[in-house]
């Protein structure tokens, strides 16, 4: 579980997030929502690290993890797909995999592990020798989001993940994505700029604006409160 | 032709120091995009450490071990207190001289407490007198033996980059340091390994250049890791195959020359094929193109 | 401290001052004892030689590993020309000097091209070459015996025009070219050209956006640096006598490094004192002589980490790039004016004389390896109107802009300017066509002023020469008096005249944002391009932006702007256009973007969420 309260990130001048409070809950999705600039990467690299925290905290399953380096919060459990499709493009797709395996938790032995991630994804078995730079958009995706299943981690990050994927293959990795959840019981928090699909799989929203809170509650809440019509407003 | 293949051999084993040389810079190239321009002062330190040992009665094996050991812990030294303060705070320059001067300030304390006179350094693999026949040329077995080590080095490398894990690791921290990071990558680790690797490289470089010029003295290692520079730009920055075809080519066309035209020319040419590639193909034969800016 | 910093430098740059210093030492040099003119004469050599590396490192931040060669291609060329056609050294030092600095100016060829660490490669390389070269062609430099015979005061052979020079004429003719030299860079570090060489070692993007020609600088600090070295390795050649090529050799470049780093890189009064200092020290320290090699090899690698600043930086203030008198003329003469006019904020200089400028964008296309960036896209921008350009992640805006600004042509299709294809154009060709652009980070020189960072803006339109500026002709006056007033007239619009002369790197981001802006706008664009220029703004510095952008629409200029921030664009653009994964799915006013259901689409996704 993830806890987050009165987050603030600045770059210099920037304030990038402002007083962000939220979470994610076990076996459970929230999605992060907004416009580019919004703040959602942001938000992430602070959860994960690479951004320094201005001001706030985060818990990690009751721990107070912001004091600590994103080398450590990675060994604690917190897996940080980010944005832009990043992966080691002249490694292969079975050496990206074995990296990531390698250095998280180690839960699971690799070859079960991989024999894993290849059922579920039958074409990185195909291509598991072949540069990852050279796999489709899709792929790569796919491989990441195993990359990141692949170290039992405790929390996932994942941003926009549907980022220039054409709807079909957004539809396979959210699946991916939702079944995942269900069945590690892993916290996830997903930032996305498309909303029906993140809507779709996620149980709790936030929707960003120039780093502001916007809108913080369940989806439910959403729906109820009219305000999914709004959702346009929120972001344009 | 007899001279003729007798310079070139000796070019191509001369040159695979040259290229062990370039393996090293490319190896901390690649982790931090920094080289040790203070290197030459590495592989003078390891030599010297070395000579010193065997000439107090260490056998000569116990005494390259402690010169190796030596010049690893230099590696971790320069990268903690020249290359990352320099790098955070020195702009993009910085490293470059703060290096150099650590190479400077080494060359200094040796000259300073074991004099800048030559030392003789011992013969740790054959002597100078064993020959071997090689298609009817006498071809000194000393040379034949650094080309062997140098040889045999790189290939354990490559082996070791390619299919350890660490090595898998060295790569993707290379590749992009701040996914290594968040995927909890070693990466502090990483780079000060990429630099106890370099600069061991550069000792045993040392070492079997020492062996042929028969002494070591402060200055030692300055040309040397120029000639490595050389040999990894031709080769391409980041290419161990590059580094080594790089290092064999400059080291038989500086023989060639050597022994043709003067040997006072022998290293010249090979700055003069630097500035040429530089200006012509500066991606090296093997590199990738971002050596050149957008 | 400041206290005694500004006292220090007031005396400093006092002319005053600086005449009486050169008066007496001209005027007591014949009471010094002969060892000490002497090792006067060797600072004098080493101040010369420290500010080629001022220009080439300091200012313009290229690092030179073997500058010893040029150094010795000036002794070497001098001592040569004048032992085989018995020339003085009047003649054969500038000879010796231009040689120097011609194949400096060839080095610099491929050394634009390649990044910082192949550069410092290929100087090492060269100062090798040179000391091979020197040391073998024993026909032409004596080889390693070395080439005697040098006319040289000290040894009584320096006969110019029949008199013979003595050790004391000798050190006065060495003291007023190194005086000269010091006026002469002065003069030029203050102006275009000198600045235009910082800007260059901190973004050579930002360069480029105000029609600064990356090469020529280059070239200009490599051939002026060649030729400083040259200048004080031939007064060297005749001060010795003799010279060795062990004389050449890498410790001399790095004696050089050592005194100007410990001077402070573009401290031209730091390196005086550091270059006396360092060429006292070994004759009364013999303790210093041993123990050489370790002070410099400590002092190259802690100085830059942990005391920048060198000694200028410690009892001096920074140095200024602009001309002090010049600019409290202008300051003055440009606030009289405005007083006298009474208008308002709109610097009248920058109002479009003709016809406000249009651009139109015809079917580019834009594809990196596999991806394609930007699919036929097609835009008139609208001359004299505000444009916007939005768009989620990877849409193609930047792409654009860069394309526009001629930061790279596209795989295909044109851009027409005002009716004229500039499609395969630079961006600095673009710059001097009135196409100005600002960066998502501001790129600034971070010890400038806010007002010299402005000034660059002004660079193409000046057009005085570097010898020019050295020697401080009037045209040079002239420009640099008009192009300050102008940079006035836009501190006042921007409405950062409070904070002129204060360097950026201590100023808060909204002032650097503006210094950015005000930068592109001496450039007297015709179109400016601004890229995120609210990100990081307050609310209040973001309604200052607002106000600014009507104005500049009210002078006629023509803005396109790429923003996210929304709130900030209603009721401040003309038009908006959102590109969706490289092509545009949207033209016109923001209430109809806000509700225009492709937009909404590509934003939010499907229209199921009305549903979810």
């Amino acid at each position: 579980m993830l806890e987050i309260t009165d987050l603030s990130v600045n770059y210099g001048a920037i304030k990038a997030v402002k007083n962000f409070s939220g979470g994610a809950k076990d076996g459970l999705i929230t999605a992060i929502l907004g416009a580019n600039g919004a703040g959602k990467s942001s938000l992430l690299r602070a959860i994960s690290g690479l951004n320094l925290i201005t001001s706030g905290s985060i818990k990690l399953d009751g721990t107070d993890i912001t004091r600590l380096g994103a080398h450590e919060r990675s060994r604690l459990g917190i897996a940080h797909a980010m944005e832009g499709r990043r992966l080691f493009r002249h490694l292969t797709v079975e050496e990206n995999l074995r990296l990531a395996w390698r250095f998280g938790t180690r839960r699971v032995l690799l070859k079960p592990a991989l024999d894993d991630v290849y059922a579920r994804f039958p074409i990185l078995a195909e291509k598991a020798k072949i540069h990852a730079g050279l796999l489709s958009g899709g792929q790569q995706q796919m491989m990441i989001l195993s990359c990141a299943t692949i170290r039992s981690p405790r929390v996932l990050l994942l941003d926009e993940p549907s980022l220039g994927l054409a709807p079909l293959i957004t539809t396979q990795i959210y699946q991916f994505i939702s079944d995942f959840a269900k069945s590690s019981n892993v916290a996830i928090m997903l930032s996305e700029q498309m909303a029906a699909i993140a809507l779709k799989v996620s149980t709790d929203v936030c929707v960003l604006r120039q780093g502001a809170s916007v809108f913080s509650g369940s989806k439910q809440s959403l729906i109820e409160q009219g305000r999914a019509g709004d959702l346009s407003s929120m972001y344009l | 032709m007899d001279f003729f293949l007798s310079l070139v051999i000796a070019g191509a084993c001369v040159g695979s120091v040259y290229a062990l040389v370039a393996v090293g810079l490319n190896l901390t190239f690649w982790t931090t995009k920094t080289l040790n321009f203070g290197q030459g002062a590495v592989m003078m330190l390891c030599a010297i450490s070395t000579a010193l040992l065997t000439a107090q009665g260490l056998s000569n094996g116990v005494a390259i071990i402690a010169g190796v050991a030596i010049v690893a812990l230099v590696g971790v030294i320069v990268e903690r207190i020249a290359v990352r303060p320099a790098l955070k705070t020195a702009g993009s320059m910085g490293w470059v001289i703060a290096t150099l001067g650590f190479g400077i300030l080494l060359q200094g304390i040796t000259s300073k407490f074991f004099g800048s006179q030559a030392i003789p350094f011992p013969e740790v693999l054959f002597t100078v007198q064993d020959v071997i026949d090689i298609g009817g040329q006498n071809i000194s077995l000393q040379y034949v033996s650094i080309f062997v080590v140098s040889i045999l080095i790189i290939v354990v490398l490559e082996g070791l980059t390619r299919y350890t894990v660490l090595g898998t690791a060295i790569r993707g921290t290379a590749q992009d340091m701040e996914l290594a990071i968040v995927q909890g990558l070693p990466v502090n680790l990483i780079v000060s390994g990429s630099f106890v690797l370099s600069s061991i490289m550069a000792g045993i470089a040392g070492i079997l250049t020492a062996q042929i010029s028969g002494t070591v003295d402060p200055a030692f290692g300055f040309e040397l890791v120029l000639m490595g520079f050389v040999a990894a730009v031709l080769g391409g920055m980041g290419s161990s195959a590059g580094a080594l075809i790089g290092g064999i080519i400059v080291g038989i066309i500086g023989k060639l020359v050597g022994g043709y035209i003067s040997t006072a020319a022998e290293h010249g040419i090979a700055f003069a094929l630097l500035i040429m590639m530089l200006a012509l193909r500066p991606e090296g034969f093997f590199g990738r193109a971002e050596v050149t800016k957008a | 401290m400041n206290a005694m910093r500004i006292f220090l430098t007031k005396l400093a740059t006092h002319p005053l001052a600086l005449l009486v210093l050169l008066v007496v030492v001209f005027f007591g040099a014949p009471y010094l004892r002969g060892a000490t003119l002497q090792i006067l004469s060797f600072a004098l050599v080493s101040i010369l030689f420290t500010q080629s590396i001022n220009v080439l490192t300091g200012m313009a931040g290229q690092i030179s590993l073997g500058h010893a060669a040029f150094f010795g291609i000036g002794a070497y060329g001098s001592a040569i020309i004048a032992k085989t056609f018995g020339l003085n050294l009047f003649l054969t030092i500038p000879i010796a000097a231009v040689v120097s600095s011609l194949i400096a100016y060839l080095l610099s060829y491929p050394a634009g091209r390649v990044k910082e660490v192949y550069l410092a490669m290929m100087t090492l390389g060269f100062g090798q070459i040179f000391l091979e070269v020197a040391r073998e062609w024993t026909d032409l430099t004596g080889g390693v015996m070395g080439l005697s015979g040098v006319p040289s005061a000290g040894l009584g052979t320096l006969i110019i025009l029949g008199h013979k020079f003595s050790t004391i004429d000798y050190f006065r003719v060495l003291l007023l070219i190194t005086a000269c030299s010091m006026i002469f860079i002065r003069n030029f570090s203050q102006s275009r050209l000198g600045r235009s060489l910082f800007v260059m070692h901190y973004s050579e993007l930002a360069a480029g956006s105000v029609g600064i020609a990356r090469r020529q600088t280059k070239q200009l600090a490599y051939a002026l640096s060649g030729l400083l070295a040259g200048i004080s390795g031939g007064f060297y050649a005749h001060l010795v006598g003799y010279l060795g090529p062990e004389s050449f050799a890498i410790s001399r470049s790095i004696e050089v490094l050592v005194v100007a780093i410990v001077g402070g890189l573009w401290s031209s009064a730091g390196q005086v004192i550091s270059a006396v200092f360092f060429t006292f020290l070994p004759e009364q320290l013999q303790l210093f002589a041993e123990y050489q090699f370790i002070a410099y090899g400590l002092i190259l690698t802690f100085t830059l980490i942990l005391f920048r600043q060198g000694i200028g930086g410690l009892l001096f203030l920074p140095p200024r790039f602009i001309r002090q008198t010049w600019l409290t003329t202008a300051v003055e003469q440009q606030r009289q004016a405005t007083a006298a006019n009474s208008k308002t904020n709109e610097p009248q200089f920058l109002k479009i004389q003709t016809v406000s400028a249009d651009i139109k964008v015809q079917e580019i296309t834009m594809r990196f390896g596999g991806l394609v960036a930007l699919n036929s896209v097609s835009l008139d921008i609208q001359a004299g109107h505000i444009t916007a350009l939005v768009g989620p992640n990877g849409s193609g805006k930047s792409t654009l802009v860069n394309i526009i600004a001629g930061v790279f042509p596209p795989t295909s299709g044109q851009v027409f300017l005002q009716g004229t294809d500039v499609t395969a154009r630079a961006d600095v060709e673009m710059a001097k066509m009135g196409v100005v652009r600002t960066f998502q980070d501001p790129r600034l020189v971070p010890h400038f002023t806010v007002r010299e960072n402005i000034m660059l803006g002004a660079h193409a339109m000046m057009h005085y020469t570097w010898l020019e500026a050295g020697l401080s002709m009037p045209r040079v006056r002239q420009q640099e008096a008009q192009a300050l007033e102008q940079c006035n007239e836009i501190l006042q619009l921007l409405d950062i005249e409070a904070v002129a002369d204060q360097a950026v790197e201590s100023l808060p981001y909204g002032y650097r944002r503006m210094t950015e802006l005000g930068r592109a706008l001496l450039a007297r664009p015709k179109i400016i391009l601004l890229d995120e220029p609210a990100a990081g703004l307050s609310d209040v510095e973001m309604t200052r932006l607002a106000e600014i952008l009507v104005k500049l629409k009210h002078l006629g200029i023509t803005v396109l702007l790429i923003e996210h921030h929304m709130d900030f664009l209603t009721g401040l653009v003309d038009e908006v256009v959102v590109l969706d994964s490289g092509s545009i799915i949207f033209k016109g006013d923001m209430l109809g973007m806000r509700q225009d259901p492709k937009v909404i689409a590509a934003y939010l996704g499907d229209d199921e969420v009305q549903h979810a």
